[in-house]
């Protein structure tokens, strides 16, 4: 059945509604794929089964909505009757679970490699720490790939205190107050293990407020911007498989094994449908 | 040969009336079979059996130390030896050579020394010249000599004095010449003397061990000799060192016939090692079945045949550290046995099964002796004599020192327990307020009993409760034909339930027999049932607003989200395994419901919402379900009406047939009572006619005030006369059956237990034993339709053939099946012996068995009456273990187990936690996980610049580091490397489990560790605080244990990940009932009294309540103490430290010592602006503030800090403040004052956060006092810089 919904999914280029793959990937319907041998995608599993010599490539697209949804209201309307409303409620706080673009791109979408592939780049974590900033009883940005071994700071932009809790798998959690207006971040960690899935990060005062990280061990992932568009550099050629993940998407994974062939030194581009009937929006 | 008297006497002849010759030979004969025999039994007494043993022990003794000394002279010991001989020569010959420098310098040394001594020589005399001086100034002071004389002679002794010093002073540098001198000359032999000693060091042990071993094993001819010498016979009374072991225990007393004598174990003369351990506590020779017979192949294979193993269990047993020494307890206290025999025989070994007992009448030449009263107790029943001093059997089944000791008497008691028998079989565990044993009495059951009992100090209350569900209001509950059709066979209407079975056990009758026995106990059953209907009482039962509609699928939530199913199981929620209450998946079918709406029951409505209205002492709680508006804020919820709509909407009632009574049943029975009771035949039979009896039932004493009428008349009106004869054979049947025992019922209540006592059924003359036919019975039957076997002894031939066939080991049998079949053919052969086992056996599997062809010539009414329990036979050989233990037979006082004031507590309370079912919902030890660890991949907890030291420093006391290594290593191949890891265990809580999508390398568990835990000692050492994560691959797993109790929160776990908190666990366990991990070092325990009478609201996370339990006092009191004495912790009061006045006084002088705090400010009233500041009421009510609401479905709100004062102790409230998740991993509580967030509350002692946690606490636990002195307080640190950039991050 998986390879069969790859095949379908490569070289048909139609919708296979229903031909569904366990952990919930649906096959997209729209999939424009410039593949240089679609031929061989049959045997791709997982995401490092073959790779060529040769000039790294790119892979790039955009992840589509598929069907309508309304805009989503405010999570939190501008002077509406919550915690510290006079930080939190200064402004619309939007409702992140859904951010659509333009022609219905999906922001947010996480698109990575489950695990390093053969002959990619090492990951080089930056010496300078990432700055996980809040503002208003929001986290910026909601969604990051993030390298391990890099020190995350936390920051707040907010005259309220706030609480960064952090929901890894396998990392150690963090539940650390952070003080008003601290933008020194004296709130810091690192991620020392890839996660699978991006994990949530909450604050417990103010409980809407959510964010999703994923550390990676190798440098092949990204989230797509606000119009749904993604690019991931420098991948070796040959087969990928590819994770891609929505915190909306019933069962998260858009896709679970979505298979890639990224040819010498040019950039493989896709489109990514996300169906409305996958959206389950909690 | 005399003569008569009268006869005239004789003089005396030389003729005498023996003959002289023949008396010599007589003589000479007798002399050489006397010889003989004393020769033969010289001979016997040197080939007892204890000899052979202790000749072969001594050798096993010297090829054990000659092991030791060939591993102790490993290669690395010989070069290392070797290599210090040669340094010592070395280090002698370089000596030789400064021979001369030597001798100069002891002379050196000699001149200095006799100078020194010289000198103290002089010291002395000067020193007696000056105390001279100084006696005749002081006789100058006393005879007040005029100042000129007195003057002269002070002068006189000033210069002594003087002298003395200068003297003093020279001694003083000629010793240190001396000191100096000596110490050169010590260089010079300084190294050699090293060597010599090191040398000596490494050669000690070796030398010792070679000591030991001559002794035993002597290679000079001389000792060899003097050795065998003291074998010979009578000189072998001399000391020798073969020689019977003895121990001798007179206050263990026992009674053999009927005097009560001292204990002499004589066992240790053969079992010479039984307490023999090595350095590290573990057994020196491990009991095993080495492959030959030599002590070389023993030593070689670590394993040891009896008599010459260790006890198997050291820890407890033998061993001097160990709870039972065998110098003070001997052995047949546990094992009985006779213990001063010395050959197997009359050890009285008993064996475990027919076909040992078949092996050791070969090996041994062993046969089954009547005559002594104490046999050994079989290996089967080895834990049953540890009650006789073990009376609250509760630490033999749970004890943190040494876990499950008896887990099956453990499991009898608990079975027993479970089931009820002692409702009819009192187990009285007091003589006279002197305790015999286990005491299972039922608790008093009327009022006037308990105060009757109070008032009198030598009587102790029972403490069972009825195991079955009260009776007296079942007119409400269900009907009269579910009541028949329930108590004729239980488990057809409910495979899983306890009660027993009373009727239709007629296998043992013939068919005609059988038929009659069915209409009769239809009769039986109707009696029964108009009965409980007639006297059912009358109560209000709660009903929902009336305008409530319920609804069923909220219900069903709700009842697996209440704690219903923590008890019970419902085959609409699968999933948990809870059977501590009934399986009600099937109470739709037997409840009554409304008449005028069938889809709702106020029955059950009520039995849900204030179970004790039905029934006042039932162990239901009170789950609290009140009425609640749902978070929408509109939606009113009343839980126990949804749920009561669950459970009926899942099925129409049952119908059920009352039985058919027959006028000439009812009236046999009637008659069969009516003759039993004091009428004669002719009489019963007028009664039963004329419907007259003759007595108005005012007069009627006993159940024959049924069938009397008010005033005396005959009741003509056949169908009152039917129910009222119904009526009396109902109560005849449920006196002759004991209802009672296990149910409340109205009129009941004083009724006496039917069966026999068994508080020394242990010993119960076995010739009182009814066995009649069961032979015969087993002969034919005895074995569940369907088995295999047509009997009981056909099973048994055929196991006992397959187990001279060599049993399991040589695929005779699975290993289960020889102990089950082993079992049966042991009891079996225990009833063809007539002992008690057997029949307490057959008892239990088939109770009505023993009437086999006995009804013939019984009456109905004395047919046997024991009921059939569902259990199973293993369950029947744990019963019968812990009964056959029931000896009342105490030993003296310091013998019976008497545990100190926290350990009874202990024990007290575990046994409230069984009968509670606490643990159903709270963890009280955590799962412990076994893995192979890749120690590279083991990242040590990294304290950061958040972290407090402090803090640290309190949680290493509170949780020390335990090594997670166990010593043992494991092989297992790791991406085609093979890899030997080291084995550790963990304590933890699951927090991911793999995910069997990905590849198996990626397939990980992670784990939330509890506890702290260093991996390796040393410097290489990792250390993992609590509230690590630990990702230990699937690949290496190799043991989940799960944890104690929480079974239901685990379950409630993951269906709220489901359900409510979209996969976060933590969320999903904030939600569910806490793991109660050192919970004594929490709370403050005359709170936890409080909060276990009356449970009030504490998490607002949580999606159930904590519910009310029917509890005494004295049992809440007993609980709460148990938290604090399993933790090691003061009970029952706890000083508040930071309540106390100097406490507080010091810390404010400290703080502004320190220049945390301004001379004029108070210390508690800035912890008070501490505590009210814009954090802890982000998340709690405090200080007259209410939590504020944003949305109701997600908000985590923290528990009233108003509590904290009573509920917490001071410790740990410190240690929260320093690092929540140290404590409790799965927290949302945050570490709100990190060490390195100096901006928090700047103003406040300076912005230090060490202090913010301290005030934090100090405010917390003076709560009261500052809402009084100062009140609502609300503080504002002052505005942060206005930002300065805009937010970074880069969103768009």
């Amino acid at each position: 059945m998986k390879r069969f919904c790859n095949l379908t999914l490569l070289l048909m280029s139609v919708g296979a509604a229903g031909c569904s793959q366990s952990g919930g990937a649906h096959v997209v319907p729209t999939v424009t794929f410039v593949a240089a041998d679609a031929g061989e995608t049959a045997e791709v599993e997982s995401s490092t089964d073959s790779v060529v010599m040769g000039e790294p490539g790119s892979f790039n697209g955009k992840v589509v909505f598929v069907g309508t949804q309304a805009a989503l209201p405010p999570l939190i309307a501008m002077e509406a009757d919550v915690k510290d409303k006079e930080v939190c409620a200064a402004v619309d706080v939007p409702d992140e679970r859904l951010v659509l673009g333009e022609s219905n791109g999906v922001a947010n979408v996480f698109i990575y490699l489950a695990k390093a592939p053969k002959g990619g780049k090492e990951l080089v974590a930056p010496e300078e720490p990432y700055m996980f900033d809040q503002k208003n009883c929001r986290f910026l940005p909601h969604c990051v790939v993030l390298p391990i071994g890099q020190t995350v700071k936390v920051l707040s932009d907010d005259t309220v205190a706030h609480n960064t809790h952090t929901y890894p798998n396998k990392n150690q959690s963090v539940n650390s107050g952070v003080a008003p207006g601290d933008r020194e971040g004296k709130l810091e960690f690192v991620y020392r293990k890839a996660e699978a899935q991006p994990l949530s990060v909450k604050c417990d005062y103010h409980t809407w407020m959510t964010a999703y990280h994923l550390p990676l061990d190798h440098p092949y992932g990204a989230v797509t911007d606000a119009n749904g568009g993604f690019t991931i550099p420098d991948l070796p050629p040959g087969k990928h498989t590819f994770v891609v993940w929505h915190e909306a998407a019933d069962g998260n994974f858009v896709e679970r094994k979505l298979a890639v062939e990224i040819a010498s030194g040019v950039a493989t581009t896709m489109e990514i449908g996300f169906p409305a009937e996958k959206l389950k929006l909690k | 040969m005399g003569e008569s008297p009268g006869q005239s006497l004789m003089p005396a002849t030389d003729n005498y009336s023996w003959n002289q010759k023949t008396l010599n030979i007589v003589f000479a004969v007798s002399s050489v079979v006397l010889l003989f025999a004393v020769i033969v039994m010289m001979r016997q007494d040197q080939a007892d059996e204890w000899k052979g043993y202790q000749r072969t022990n001594f050798e096993l003794d010297a090829t054990v130390r000659e092991a030791d000394l060939r591993d102790l002279k490993s290669d690395s010991f010989l070069a290392q030896q070797e290599e210090l001989i040669g340094k010592v020569n070395e280090s002698q010959v370089a000596l030789d050579a400064k021979k001369a420098e030597q001798a100069a310098l002891f002379s050196e040394q000699d001149t200095l020394q006799r100078s020194v001594e010289a000198l103290e020589i002089e010291l002395k005399f000067k020193n007696s010249d000056r105390d001279e001086a100084r006696a005749n100034y002081d006789l100058g002071v006393r005879d007040a000599l005029p100042e000129d004389q007195a003057l002269v002679r002070f002068e006189e002794f000033k210069k002594r004095q003087a002298d003395c010093d200068e003297t003093k002073t020279r001694v003083d540098e000629a010793k240190d010449l001396l000191a100096a001198k000596t110490a050169e000359v010590k260089t010079i032999t300084a190294d050699h003397d090293a060597l010599v000693a090191q040398l000596e060091k490494l050669n000690f042990e070796a030398e010792r061990i070679q000591a030991s071993i001559e002794k035993i094993k002597p290679t000079s001819l001389v000792s060899s000799w003097k050795r065998a010498m003291m074998e010979l016979p009578i000189i072998d009374g001399f000391n020798s060192h073969l020689r019977i072991v003895q121990d001798w225990m007179p206050r263990l007393s026992q009674t053999l016939g009927m005097a009560e004598i001292a204990r002499f174990d004589r066992c240790r003369s053969c079992h010479l090692n039984i307490d023999k351990t090595l350095a590290d506590g573990s057994a020196a020779f491990p009991e095993g079945h080495p492959s030959a017979t030599d002590v070389k192949t023993w030593v070689k294979e670590k394993q040891f045949p009896q008599p010459f193993s260790t006890h198997p269990n050291t820890a407890l047993f033998c061993t001097a550290s160990s709870p039972h020494p065998v110098a003070k307890f001997g052995c047949t206290i546990c094992h009985d046995g006779q213990g001063s025999g010395t050959s197997f025989g009359n050890a009285e070994h008993t064996p475990d099964n027919p076909i040992l007992s078949h092996e050791w009448a070969g090996e041994y030449g062993y046969h089954p002796n009547h005559f002594w009263e104490y046999p050994m107790q079989p290996s089967r029943f080895a834990e049953s004599t540890c009650i006789k001093c073990h009376h609250s059997v509760t630490e033999l089944g749970v004890n943190p020192k040494f876990g499950a000791s008896a887990p099956k008497v453990h499991k009898g008691y608990t079975l027993i327990q479970k089931y009820g028998c002692f409702g009819c079989h009192e187990i009285q565990g007091y003589d006279g307020g002197v305790a015999i044993g286990p005491d299972m009495r039922l608790e008093p059951q009327t009022p006037e009993e308990v105060a009757r009992i109070e008032a009198d100090p030598t009587q102790i209350a029972g403490k069972m409760r009825k195991v079955g569900p009260s009776l007296r209001h079942i007119a409400v509950k269900t009907t009269g034909s579910w009541i028949q059709h329930w108590t004729e066979v239980p488990t057809r209407f409910r495979p899983t339930t306890k009660m027993p079975q009373f009727f239709a056990l007629n296998d043992h009758l013939g068919a005609e027999d059988a038929a009659h026995t069915k209409q009769l106990e239809g009769v039986e059953l109707a009696g029964i049932s108009a009965v409980l209907l007639g006297t059912s009482e009358p109560i209000d039962l709660l009903k929902p607003a009336a305008d409530y509609v319920a609804s069923a699928e909220r219900g069903k939530q709700l009842f697996s989200e209440r704690g219903c199913l923590a008890c019970h199981q419902h085959a609409a929620v699968p999933g948990n395994a809870a059977d501590f209450g009934p399986n009600i998946s099937d109470i739709h079918l037997k409840t009554k419901r409304n008449a005028e709406n069938p889809g709702f029951s106020d029955w059950l409505y009520t039995w849900i919402r204030e179970p004790s209205r039905y029934h006042k002492r039932t162990k239901m709680p009170n789950l609290y379900l009140d009425v609640y508006t749902d978070v929408d804020g509109v939606t009113t919820i009343d839980p126990a009406a949804d749920m009561t709509a669950f459970l009926l909407s899942q099925g129409d009632p049952g119908q059920y047939e009352d039985v058919v009574v027959t006028d000439e049943e009812l009236n046999s029975l009637v008659s069969l009572y009516l003759t039993k009771s004091r009428f004669s035949k002719a009489a019963a039979e007028s009664i039963i006619e004329s419907g007259a009896f003759p007595q108005k039932s005012a007069d009627v004493v006993g159940d024959e005030k049924s069938l009397a009428s008010e005033d005396g008349q005959a009741i003509l009106d056949p169908a009152t006369w039917k129910a009222k004869k119904l009526e009396y054979v109902g109560r005849k049947t449920i006196a002759r059956y004991g209802c009672y025992a296990c149910h409340d019922m109205p009129g009941y209540e004083l009724a006496r237990p039917i069966g026999v006592a068994l508080h020394d059924w242990g010993r119960k003359d076995t010739s009182k034993l009814g066995f009649e036919h069961i032979e015969e019975f087993l002969h034919h039957h005895g074995e569940a339709p369907g088995s295999e076997f047509k009997s009981t002894m056909e099973r048994v031939a055929v196991a006992n053939e397959k187990m001279k066939a060599g049993g399991a080991e040589k695929g005779q049998f699975t290993e289960a099946e020889e102990v089950s079949e082993m079992s049966a053919s042991f009891f079996l052969d225990s009833i063809q012996h007539h002992g008690r086992p057997g029949f307490a056996w057959q008892k239990l599997r088939a109770p009505r068995s023993y009437d086999y062809e006995k009804t013939e010539t019984k009456g109905y009414d004395e047919r046997l009456r024991m009921p059939k329990f569902p259990l199973k036979e293993e369950e029947i050989e744990a019963i019968a273990t812990f009964v056959l233990g029931l000896v009342a037979d105490p030993p003296a006082d310091e013998y019976v187990y008497n545990p100190g004031e926290a350990d009874k507590t202990r024990i007290e309370g575990e046994m409230l936690l069984a009968k509670y079912n606490c643990t159903a919902c709270h963890m009280v030890d955590l799962p412990e996980v076994t893995f192979a660890a890749n120690l590279s991949d083991i990242t040590a907890t990294e304290m950061g610049a958040a972290d407090h030291e402090k803090g640290l420093e309190m949680l290493l006391k509170f949780r020390p580091p335990r090594q997670a290594l166990t010593g043992d290593f494991h092989k297992l191949i790791i991406e085609e490397e093979k890899m030997s890891l080291p084995v550790a265990t963990v304590k933890g809580l699951v927090a991911s489990r793999p995910d069997m999508e990905e590849d198996p390398e990626f397939r990980e568990y992670g784990f939330d560790l509890w506890e702290t835990v260093d991996f390796g000692a040393g410097e290489e050492a990792k250390r993992l605080l609590p509230g690590s994560r630990l990702i230990v691959p699937d690949a290496q797993m190799l043991n989940y244990k799960a944890g104690r109790g929480g079974g239901f929160a685990e379950w409630l776990v993951e269906s709220l990940m489901e359900s409510k908190t979209g996969g976060n666990r933590s969320l999903a366990w904030q939600a569910s009932p806490p793991p109660l991990i050192q919970e004594g070092a929490k709370v403050q325990t005359p709170w936890l009294y409080q909060f276990l009478l009356e449970p009030t609201k504490i998490r607002y996370t949580t999606v159930l309540r904590m519910p009310r339990f029917n509890m005494s006092e004295a049992e809440a009191k007993t609980l709460a103490n148990y938290f604090a004495a399993a933790d090691g912790e003061k009970f029952p009061y706890q000083e508040n430290l930071p309540a106390d006045a100097d406490y507080l006084a010091n810390t404010q002088m400290a703080m502004q010592e320190a220049g945390l705090l301004a001379a004029d400010q108070s210390y508690l009233h800035e912890s008070w602006k501490t505590l009210n500041g814009p954090l802890c009421a982000k998340c709690h009510s405090l200080g007259g503030k209410k939590f504020k609401v944003s949305d109701p479905a997600k908000d985590i709100q923290g528990p009233n800090l108003n509590v904290v004062q009573n509920r917490l102790r001071a410790d740990w409230v410190k240690l929260w403040l320093y690092k929540p998740t140290w404590i409790t991993p799965y927290t949302s509580m945050p570490v709100n004052y990190p060490k390195n967030n100096t901006t928090q509350f700047p103003d406040l002692f300076h912005g230090d956060p060490e202090s913010h946690v301290n005030a934090t606490r100090d405010a917390l636990l003076n709560y009261t006092r500052l809402m009084e002195d100062i009140g609502q307080t609300s503080y504002a640190p002052p505005a942060a810089d206005a930002p300065k950039a805009d937010a970074a991050g880069g969103e768009d």
